[in-house]
């Protein structure tokens, strides 16, 4: 366990290396709530490297949602600026950003977001069909085989398990083979054989050279990850590569009671 | 607030559409009143011209009971996890549907003032406008015991709209509430009643009423083939939609593919307005086209036309105004159970406006197929009622129905335009996590 505080940098922006693949200066979140401005996140710099498995910790409330959400364009930040691949996602018009999204990007959630409605295939097809393009079939057939969904394909979404339809949101995010996999709490809702598996499809997806950026609040599901960021109170308050669990729960509690 | 009071106001405020549905019937049968207050006062000859608009109001009615059930049945559908959480926190079926039936019958109430009041407040515009316009005769207030009529008629279609929602809602296992894990997507339950049997009986059936409806007393058959082939056209809203849906483009590049897309996938859904237009299409039509036809009844001079046309265009631009409000409350309710499914659509790609233009495109096609079916059935049921008399339909008539397509689709797509940009501007982290 090699613990760093070099990831961290609020001194003076960053300098874009292409060994990251989501870069952040200087980030801050302020929401605008009925009782005044509530600070999600203070000022964060972090660099995640390219083609591994990165998650990010906290309690509730910590910032970590938002922090990816940031990371990855699905919400913009009040300041700082955020490149994806080396291109400046919060410079992009929204044409510009939701194909980014579209095509360098593949997202799980936690509650899965199929459309229940559209059968598995077509489900898979979402979001490059917004495009009108379609997944290029030998890729689509490996990443079928590799969520293991074969039989399913013309099944309605709505009739499977929970943990088939983890797998079917993760062949959706994976079909226009994006570079990046961001993933929200994606075992909150799995028991613990279908989120160890999910987790394992994770971790084989970065071994084959995917960046896996993962929100989890699991120390357990974060073992499987390259790198760990622990946020509280919207600050990143460590960071460490393959931390041990009671390094984990140690930064998580610190400052918890007091 | 006591938590359950606050969980009755959250639920009023999911009623929205219901209330407008009330309150366009009831404002409906007011100006009907009105109408028929100011032909009895030029031409008190005219007898079966009451007759027929009494009929035409008990259509309304009829229809807008549809409506009721269906804007409420969507609602609920939306609430599903509430429900079925408040049965599993220890609520009984009778508790849930009480508390149910209170809420119904409070926006009810609510809807027929409302109505009253529109309905009112337009046949005063009307009657200024003519008085404005020196006219030689004064459009009529309806009469009280009309207005009381009216409400009336605003508490009994709740009643009748609200029974099944509710009996349907009450039932939701408390099962439902832990197992849903998205209330993503959700559709209008499916209907029981889809018995191809009783549609085709409908179908012969008010065929068979149109063409016995041929003048005189039995021209009171024509409005009933219409009531029931608006009610055929309610059942088989979903599967009309589908069909004209298979006709378009499906690709997701256009917006009209998406569009297309979207209705495929929850036809109930994009139903239960294509229900509500070709209601709001086919009395309506039925009146401009009755109205148009009313003018070869004696040898009436031109100024008196004009006058006439004045008064029919005033009540038209009413009846517009009322379903612009319908439309644009029954968009807001429909994208706030949307929330989820347009935000994972902007996550995995869509951009704002393509999101904007999908939804517009959707009601595009919504509104305009139901004002066309609903105007053909209004064409269907004066023609026939008509058909023995000195009266016809003439290209006045035509060229109003035309008017009428042309303006409720316009209606609908700016009424769906402004909530989709307000929707669109949400970012879509908010809604996924």
């Amino acid at each position: 366990m090699t613990a760093t505080s070099t990831s961290q940098r609020p001194g003076g922006p960053l300098e874009h290396t292409t060994d990251f693949a989501i870069q952040a200066d200087r980030l801050r979140k302020t929401y605008d709530t009925s009782r005044g401005p509530v600070e999600a996140l203070r000022e964060i710099s972090i660099g995640i490297p390219r083609g591994q498995f990165t998650s990010v910790m906290g309690l509730s409330g910590s910032g970590k949602s938002t922090l990816v959400h940031l990371l990855s364009g699905l919400d913009s930040p009040t300041r700082g600026r955020v490149w994806i691949d080396g291109t400046e996602i919060t410079a992009m018009n929204d044409k510009a950003l939701s194909r980014l999204r579209s095509e360098r990007l593949g997202f799980v959630f936690q509650s899965f977001n199929l459309l229940p409605n559209l059968t598995v295939r077509k489900n898979i097809e979402l979001p490059m069909d917004l495009w009108g393009r379609s997944p290029d079939p030998a890729w689509l057939d490996h990443v079928i085989s590799l969520v293991g969904i074969g039989e399913k394909l013309d099944q309605r979404a709505a009739n499977l398990s929970g943990g088939q339809r983890q797998r079917v949101a993760i062949a959706r995010a994976l079909a226009s083979n994006p570079s990046v996999i961001v993933a929200d709490e994606p075992t909150g809702s799995l028991d613990l054989v279908n989120g160890e598996s999910v987790l394992g499809l994770f971790r084989t997806l970065a071994n084959n050279g995917h960046t896996v950026l993962m929100v989890t609040h699991d120390p357990q599901a974060a073992s499987y990850s390259d790198q760990v960021l622990v946020l509280r109170d919207g600050q990143l308050v460590g960071s460490a590569h393959s931390p041990s669990q009671a390094w984990i729960r140690g930064r998580l509690m610190e400052g918890a009671n007091a | 607030m006591r938590a359950k009071s606050q969980l009755a106001w959250h639920g009023l405020r999911g009623l929205t559409s219901t209330g407008i549905a009330v309150a366009v019937s009831v404002a409906y049968v007011v100006l009907g009143g009105s109408l028929l207050a100011t032909v009895a006062a030029i031409a008190p000859g005219m007898g079966g011209a009451s007759m027929f608009f009494f009929v035409t109001s008990a259509i309304i009615t009829l229809m807008a009971a549809l409506a009721v059930s269906t804007t409420m049945r969507a609602s609920f559908a939306a609430r599903l996890r509430e429900t079925g959480l408040t049965r599993a926190i220890g609520a009984s079926g009778s508790q849930t549907r009480r508390m149910l039936l209170k809420q119904a019958i409070t926006i009810g109430l609510i809807g027929s003032i409302i109505g009253v009041l529109l309905g009112l407040g337009v046949s005063l515009i009307g009657a200024g406008i003519a008085a404005g316009a020196g006219t030689s005769f004064a459009v009529a207030m309806p009469s009280a015991g009309f207005v009381a009529l009216a409400f009336g008629v605003g508490i009994l279609v709740t009643l009748i709209g609200v029974l099944r929602p509710t009996r349907e809602a009450a039932r939701t296992s408390p099962v439902q509430a832990m197992t849903s894990a998205e209330t993503l997507d959700t559709d209008i339950p499916r209907t029981r009643a889809t018995s191809t049997t009783v549609n085709v009986v409908l179908l012969i059936t008010s065929a068979a009423f149109l063409a016995i409806s041929t003048g005189g007393v039995a021209a009171m058959f024509a409005p009933i083939a219409g009531i029931l082939l608006s009610i055929l056209c309610m059942r088989t809203a979903p599967s009309i939609l589908t069909a004209i849906v298979k006709c378009l483009p499906r690709s997701g590049k256009s917006r009209l593919g998406l569009a297309a897309e979207s209705i495929r996938r929850l036809p109930r859904r994009a139903g239960a307005l294509f229900a509500l237009v070709v209601a709001g299409s086919a009395t309506t039509g039925t009146l401009l086209l009755l109205a148009a036809a009313l003018m070869h009844v004696e040898i009436i001079d031109a100024g008196f036309i004009a006058e006439l046309l004045a008064i029919i265009m005033t009540m038209f631009v009413g009846t517009l105004l009322v379903e612009a409000i319908a439309f644009t409350s029954a968009t807001a309710t429909s994208l706030k159970s949307r929330a989820r499914e347009l935000a994972v659509l902007r996550a995995v790609g869509l951009t704002r406006r393509r999101m904007v233009g999908m939804l517009a495109a959707e009601s595009a096609v919504v509104a305009i197929s139901g004002a066309i079916i609903g105007s053909l059935i209004a064409l269907a049921v004066v023609g026939s009622a008509i058909m023995a008399s000195t009266m016809s339909i003439d290209l006045v008539g035509l060229a109003m129905i035309a008017v009428l397509v042309v303006s409720t689709s316009c209606i609908a797509v700016a009424a769906t335009v402004i909530p989709a940009v307000r929707s669109a501007r949400r970012s879509p982290a908010l809604a996924v996590g």
